[in-house]
């Protein structure tokens, strides 16, 4: 019996070209070279680790806009790219040793509430230092005065790994009221 | 109804907000950009906002302001004008999170100088 052809069939499928002629001694040529030529990287792996890199770039994008793609398979392809550049950035990290980012709370919710975590450590110390009653009377005034500033002279245990006077760097913490007024 | 900020009450304040404007727009690379159009673009965007507050505290160091002179500077960021003038949160919480993003900068930019001098030494060992 004659088998059927599938449609996947190398003379049915429809292909498409990606073609680049790198000069050697141009920044992608130096790339081409590290994929193709390269004694460490056998130039079939070096193709593909090329397309790996052109897709997880690109391929969200491609199919943002695709019929006949289902939303989840979608949201499916960029998690795919964003896991594959996030391996990326870590390895690159990792070869030449550098450090993360300070993180930095990107939700406004989770701000607020490290904001409202420092407002009660701040408000604490005040307490603790008995300083609270001027602060109170700051408010109401909005009168700085200098004795506050006095009386809420930090913690030094709170001080612990910061590596210079804090208040001889940035002045005492109602030094800046007048400017904010 | 549209934001308006409030009006610096005294010189300092009004020093203060035409520096925070003049390192913003060094920031954003708009050289025509006003206060008032600043402060409704980040007032209420809190993420941008600290954003802002980052980088203007790291150009005015860069620019040469000392740590101190900086967290003035940034007493009149939109976002602590907003929230303690429109929003009634207290000043020292806001005076803290002021301090704390400018020491975190002078932090940031003491361990870049570091390694960066650390590099040129290596790289110096290398030639040598």
């Amino acid at each position: 019996m004659a088998r059927k052809r599938s449609p996947n069939s190398t003379s049915d499928r429809q292909r498409i070209q990606f073609a680049y002629n790198a000069d050697r001694d141009t920044r992608i040529g130096e790339v081409f070279k590290y994929l193709l030529k390269s004694d460490k990287v056998p130039s079939r792996k070096g193709k593909h680790k090329g397309l790996d890199a052109i897709a997880a770039f690109w391929q969200a994008f491609a199919y943002k806009e695709k019929e006949g793609v289902s939303e989840e398979e979608k949201m499916a392809i960029a998690q795919e790219s964003i896991e594959s550049l996030s391996q990326q950035i870590d390895l690159i990290r990792e070869t030449f040793g550098i450090e993360p980012p300070v993180t930095v709370t990107t939700d406004p919710a989770q701000l607020k509430q490290e904001m409202r975590l420092v407002a009660t450590q701040v408000f604490q110390e005040f307490a603790s230092s008995g300083a609270i009653y001027a602060l109170a009377i700051e408010n109401v005034n909005t009168q700085p005065t200098n004795a506050v500033s006095a009386t809420t002279k930090p913690d030094p245990h709170n001080d612990e790994g910061v590596d210079f006077d804090e208040e001889a760097l940035l002045g005492g913490l109602f030094d800046s009221s007048d400017v904010a007024a | 109804m549209t934001l308006k900020p409030k009006q610096p009450s005294n010189e300092s304040g009004k020093a203060a907000r035409q520096q925070y404007l003049d390192l913003a727009k060094h920031v954003t690379g708009e050289a025509n950009l006003d206060y008032v159009t600043l402060y409704q673009r980040f007032a209420e965007n809190d993420w941008a906002a600290v954003k802002l507050d980052d980088a203007v505290a790291s150009l005015s160091l860069r620019f040469g302001n000392s740590p101190k002179q900086t967290v003035g500077i940034l007493h009149q960021s939109p976002y602590l004008q907003h929230q303690v003038h429109h929003c009634n949160v207290p000043l020292a919480p806001m005076s803290q999170y002021v301090r704390s993003t400018v020491l975190k900068t002078v932090q940031r930019q003491k361990q870049a100088q570091s390694q960066q001098r650390s590099s040129l030494q290596s790289s110096d060992l290398e030639k040598s």
